[in-house]
């Protein structure tokens, strides 16, 4: 136990740099975005506000007023957060490799560890998903500051709305999805991102075990995880068979936890006894 | 200890900060306003089979209620799995909960037919082959109750080269032979279109479909228009002699308006039993325009029709059988111009609901409360008479209150 929490600590402080960057690359982004679009914004109106000789409140009724939709809703606010998404994705992937092409290939290290091979893989998949959440967290912290510092900085007759932090996520597709509305669906969400972790974990695996036939094996491996977890999707669509809602994810969530279970143990047989260094 | 640090901050944020936003959101619906009825007349009992839904205006989106047996549900209080099943017609409810596995893959209350010994259900399956062509065929099950015996079965419809869809609207079990009500548009290769309706018999022991029957078939071109639709079936799935269907014909102008023909349009009944095909006509005296009949309630005898043309609501009767208006009844409540009515007739009462003015002339939202009205079919004597109330903790925190109402249902 004490031996996976070193591996996972150690896995984050090998990432902490660009996780750092990711995380204040968020906030001044964001906070920019906050300034700037609530200043053109404002630029805007009081410009046709002038071209028109309209009062503020006629302007209103004529072109709405503002609110936090408009922020969340600029390359500004969303880039970092499509940033960090992307440099995770791309993690899953580094995580293993760069123990292997890296300085003094590192994997050759790490495989001598009087250690389980078991936690090896586990503490990489928790290093890389707490970071996953702690980036929601981020967002969720700073989400209200944004809010507060646009609502100080709208004149009160130009302001549509004081929107909660859980109306502008709701009312934002991105936001919404990386922070679902219930928290079941925030556990069902990340629960399929973990399934789908560990798969690609898995072929990974494949790959260093068998290299270019291991593509080939890895790929087949995913499409055979998909096609599982999707089955009662398939047998829905194709009226083979009805469920009612509740099963339909039950069965999924069931599925769900076999998929992820299979693949980390085949994930980490492969890494016990079929990879090479 | 130090070199956990990092670890340790991530772990301690990620459980702070998502916990604590997830018990935020989770607490703010409590906050939400209840809206109960409060009685003005009559008895509560009344209240108990009442469904309403509608939504309650808070800044900056609607949230969706439902108001069951006087007690106000937030959609957004449901658990995940409960929400998954969406709002849900009460019969087609009671029916799956009845009977689970027959249910399955069904849908439509108007497909079903229901008596205390059998559960019948028919549908039109209409998949396109490749080259464009209909493929279509009668789904067709029954479950009988007593045994729990199920039987299901496709069958070819007939003469489908002909049509271009097909929909079910009212199925009855008549001395043991399934007949399916459909609607149909007809295909045609020059600007003609036409609209059917026809009447299948199945025999349900031969698997056989040995009757097609149209009912009506009306052809018509360029920018005319026809519809056909039915006025509101008190029991859908119960036994029922006569279906009515109205026949509204109109016109397409060249600007983009439509004109309906009251002259034209009619309304037809059809009796199961007799097999009779009749034009019910209704004294021209009456203040009744079809518009209204259309959206009225038949139970198979009579139909019950809304009205609002004078100061107070009526619900008059139409007798089916002697084509008369056998009853016409005063009911204790005023009409309002602008206000929008939402009715239902159920267990010999009509249930009539005022919602808001959505539209008042002068652009003032100023909303009434909603006021119900349960009164007795036979004599129009009030049963119930309330209107909403709100309880709200921060009802001042929200800036525009509003309750909309947006159907009535009664179980």
């Amino acid at each position: 136990m004490m031996r996976y929490l070193k591996l996972v600590n150690f896995e984050i402080n090998r990432f902490s740099k660009i996780y750092l960057s990711l995380l204040l690359i968020t906030l001044v982004s964001q906070f920019a975005g906050v300034i700037i679009v609530t200043n053109s914004l404002l630029n805007d109106a009081r410009k046709i506000m002038s071209e028109e000789k309209l009062s503020e409140a006629a302007y209103i009724t004529n072109y709405g007023g503002i609110d936090f939709t408009h922020i969340a809703n600029t390359l500004l606010f969303q880039g970092p957060i499509a940033l960090s998404a992307v440099a995770l994705i791309f993690y899953i992937f580094l995580i293993w490799y760069r123990d292997w092409f890296g300085k003094n290939t590192f994997i050759y290290r790490l495989l001598m560890l009087p250690t389980s091979r078991l936690s090896i893989y586990l503490s990489k998949a928790t290093a890389i998903f707490l970071m996953v959440l702690g980036l929601i967290a981020w967002q969720i912290i700073i989400l209200p500051m944004e809010n507060a510092l646009f609502d100080s900085r709208v004149p009160e007759a130009f302001l549509n709305m004081e929107m909660s932090s859980a109306g502008i996520i709701k009312f934002n597709p991105v936001l919404n999805l990386i922070i679902p509305t219930t928290f079941t669906q925030f556990l069902l969400s990340y629960g399929i991102g973990l399934m789908v972790m560990a798969i690609l974990f898995t072929a990974i695996m494949f790959e260093r075990s068998f290299r270019i036939k291991g593509i080939i094996l890895g790929l087949v491996y995913c499409g055979i995880a998909a096609a599982l977890f999707l089955t009662p999707v398939f047998a829905m669509a194709s009226d083979v068979f009805y469920f009612y809602p509740g099963e339909l994810v039950g069965t999924l969530i069931a599925l769900g936890i076999i998929v992820t279970g299979i693949s980390i143990w085949l994930g980490s047989w492969l890494l016990k006894n079929r990879v090479t260094v | 200890m130090k070199r956990y640090l990092c670890s340790i901050i991530i772990g301690l944020v990620v459980i702070l900060s998502i916990g604590t936003y997830y018990v935020k959101v989770a607490s703010s619906a409590s906050g939400l306003p209840m809206y109960t009825f409060k009685k003005l007349e009559g008895s509560s009992k009344e209240l108990d089979p009442v469904i309403i839904h509608g939504s309650h205006e808070a800044d900056p989106y609607f949230e969706s209620l439902t108001i069951e047996s006087n007690q106000t549900t937030y959609d957004s209080e449901k658990s995940y799995f409960e929400s998954l099943t969406g709002r849900q017609d009460a019969q087609m409810g009671r029916l799956m909960k009845e009977h689970r596995s027959f249910m399955r893959g069904k849908d439509y209350i108007d497909s079903f037919y229901e008596d205390s010994d059998f559960l019948a259900y028919a549908s039109v399956n209409e998949d396109f082959t490749k080259n464009g062509n209909m493929e279509a065929e009668f789904d067709i099950a029954l479950l009988e109750k007593k045994g729990n015996d199920e039987t299901s079965f496709s069958l070819e419809l007939p003469d489908q080269v002909r049509k271009m869809n097909t929909n079910v609207v009212d199925v009855q079990l008549v001395h043991s032979k399934l007949q399916v009500l459909t609607t149909n548009d007809v295909n045609s290769n020059d600007d003609k279109q036409t609209k059917e309706v026809h009447l299948y018999t199945i025999d349900l022991a031969n698997k056989k479909v040995i009757s097609d029957k149209t009912l009506f078939s009306e052809t018509y071109k360029g920018n005319d228009q026809v519809e056909v639709g039915m006025p509101v079936d008190v029991a859908p799935t119960q036994s029922n002699n006569m279906i009515l269907f109205s026949v509204i014909k109109g016109v397409n102008h060249e600007d983009g308006s439509y004109e309906e023909r009251p002259n034209e349009s009619k309304l037809l009944s059809y009796n199961y039993e007799t097999e009779k095909m009749e034009h019910v006509k209704w004294p021209k005296n009456e203040s009744l325009s079809l518009d209204k009949i259309r959206k009225g309630f038949g139970d198979g005898k009579n139909l019950y029709v809304v009205d609002n043309q004078s100061n107070n609501y009526h619900i008059k009767t139409i007798d089916l059988s002697s084509q008369k208006v056998t009853k016409d009844l005063e009911l204790d409540l005023a009409v309002h111009k602008n206000e929008e009515y939402f009715a239902t007739v159920k267990n010999g009462s009509v249930y009539l609901l005022l919602g808001n003015d959505r539209y008042p002339e002068e652009m003032d939202y100023k909303t009434k409360p909603p006021q119900l009205l349960i009164a007795d079919l036979k004599t129009g004597k009030t049963l119930y008479k309330g209107e909403t109330v709100i309880q709200s903790a921060e009802q001042k925190k929200t800036k525009n209150l509003g309750f909309y109402v947006e159907n009535i249902e009664v179980k």
